[in-house]
């Protein structure tokens, strides 16, 4: 068995008295595609954002070996664990190739010309619209930037939040495509997704929460072939 | 003749106001803040250089990078303790600190500083040179020539180096900027740091021109705040440019009008710029 990159025992999180998050355990291994489904409100992005050490947080967390709760964001990012955030968040005002460099802000160990071929590689568009201005492209480039950016920090764990929201089903398919040609390249992501097709399609793992619990978890085999969540996620033709 | 002299005059002068601004247009973008402390920390770099030339004998061109280190340090540690807690917030709450501590520094120069006039006199003061006819004076042209070049280093850093690059990432998207390793207190702390270096340079040359007393900082931040609107947040030289046009409507007043009325003529250029264009001045990086 391969090794785990992120280990989370008995998370709990929230926002001041609020408690959003309730013993909460998720695994992540090496060189998988991870998805966390669940509907709106279920405490997806909470849970990213405990992860990232945005907001505090009770249990146990482990990112390759190491305790993740004393980390600030600016730590956790800076061991590779980093973040696609959800509304893509782009340096609107700067470049695609800027925005891309701000991936690469905290690197120093001189691989970041190397990082940039092998990125545009994966996103030739990105290469042609390096001189525009993040801010002005469309919804699926800018998703596409967003990825880019993340890429750039040479992360060791790839998060995706609502890498689909509001954008059309061909584009999302193309993310997709991309995501599987990432994960061929090594690279570990867990995908959080309110899509549960497009998170099941690309996915070796799943788990699905509602209100601030796992409820489900296995491998997409597993998971599609549940009645539960047929029923809740994928509707009555499957 | 005697308005080409003008012109030149107000251009110099120009400069000078520009460098005034470019801190406060600088935090002002990327903080947030108006910063209504920025003429008192003006006044504060200006006698920083006084006595590094007074006292440890120090041409005061020379002193000028040692105040801004200096300032520096001031601004870091302003913005790292205090400011911080006020930072993207209402911004009642930012000018009402940033005006207490313009009382407190104001009146704290005061009590060290005295109230006397100082000007930094070095012995090339009042020098000067023909050109085509007109007087240049030295020690306005080399301010006018430093207030360039650090905008210029200004411009600089924030497009073509990673630390200005973390400054205006973090201006456009805050919560991007922490998710990529940004930390906002020490980078707010480092922006505030480098708007106070610029407030310090300004002030050492504001003193070899005109008197430095505890109290010039209040018309100084007006005029700042003044320069930062005409010539928008998003570039320091359109900042300089904004001086120089106030600078030379200010001297086409004072000769034309009478001198009592550059005030009116600055803050009169604002309201047009205000009616005429409402939504460029305001633009960050």
């Amino acid at each position: 068995m391969t090794k785990d990159i992120l280990t989370i025992k008995g998370l709990n999180a929230g926002y001041g008295a609020v408690p959003v998050l309730f013993d909460l355990d998720l695994t992540v291994r090496e060189g998988e595609i991870v998805s966390m489904v669940g509907s709106n409100g279920a405490g997806k992005t909470t849970l990213l954002r405990a992860i990232s050490r945005i907001i505090p947080a009770t249990g146990t967390m482990t990112f390759d070996g190491e305790d993740l709760l004393p980390l600030k964001p600016e730590g956790a990012f800076s061991r590779g664990l980093v973040q696609v955030p959800e509304g893509r968040q782009l340096f609107g005002h700067m470049t695609v190739e800027e925005n891309m460099m701000m991936g690469a802000n905290r690197r120093r160990d001189g691989g970041v010309a190397e990082s940039f071929e092998r990125v545009y590689a994966l996103f030739p568009k990105m290469k042609e619209r390096r001189r525009q201005l993040a801010g002005n492209m469309s919804g699926g480039e800018q998703q596409m930037c967003a990825m880019a950016r993340a890429l750039m920090a040479n992360p060791k764990l790839l998060v995706i939040d609502e890498m689909s929201l509001g954008l059309a089903p061909v584009i999302v398919d193309d993310l997709l495509a991309i995501l599987t040609d990432i994960r061929a390249q090594g690279l570990t992501v867990l995908l959080v997704e309110q899509d549960v097709f497009a998170a099941f399609s690309v996915a070796d793992r799943a788990y699905v929460m509602e209100t601030g619990r796992i409820v489900r978890e296995g491998p997409i085999s597993e998971l599609a072939n549940d009645p539960a969540v047929r029923d809740a996620y994928l509707g009555a033709e499957h | 003749m005697v308005l080409a002299q003008i012109l030149l005059n107000g251009i110099l002068l120009g400069g000078l106001y520009g460098l005034m601004a470019l801190g406060m247009a600088l935090v002002w973008g990327v903080l947030n803040i108006v910063n209504l402390s920025h003429g008192a920390l003006i006044m504060l770099g200006g006698y920083v250089v006084y006595y590094l030339f007074t006292i440890g004998g120090i041409d005061p061109f020379v002193a000028l990078p040692i105040a801004m280190l200096v300032m520096f340090a001031v601004g870091f540690l302003l913005q790292y303790y205090l400011l911080n807690l006020v930072v993207r917030s209402k911004m009642l709450n930012t000018l009402l600190i940033t005006f207490g501590l313009d009382v407190v520094l104001t009146y704290l120069a005061q009590l060290t500083f005295s109230a006397d006039f100082r000007t930094i006199n070095p012995p090339y003061a009042g020098a000067n040179f023909a050109l085509f006819g007109l007087t240049v004076p030295s020690v306005r042209l080399a301010a006018f020539v430093v207030a360039i070049v650090l905008a210029a280093a200004l411009w600089f850093l924030l497009h073509r180096m990673a630390l200005g690059r973390a400054i205006r990432a973090t201006a456009q998207n805050l919560v991007a900027a922490r998710l990529y390793g940004v930390n906002p207190s020490v980078l707010y702390a480092v922006t505030f740091g480098i708007g106070t270096a610029l407030a310090g340079a300004a002030g050492g040359l504001y003193g070899m021109i005109a008197n430095l007393t505890p109290y010039i900082g209040a018309s100084l931040t007006a005029k700042s705040f003044v320069i930062a609107i005409i010539g928008g947040l998003s570039n320091p030289f359109y900042v300089i440019f904004g001086g120089i046009f106030v600078g030379i409507a200010e001297s086409l007043t004072a000769l034309y009008i009478g001198p009592t009325y550059s005030d009116v003529i600055s803050f009169g250029l604002l309201v047009v710029v205000l009616v005429l264009r409402p939504n460029r001045t305001l633009r960050t990086s």
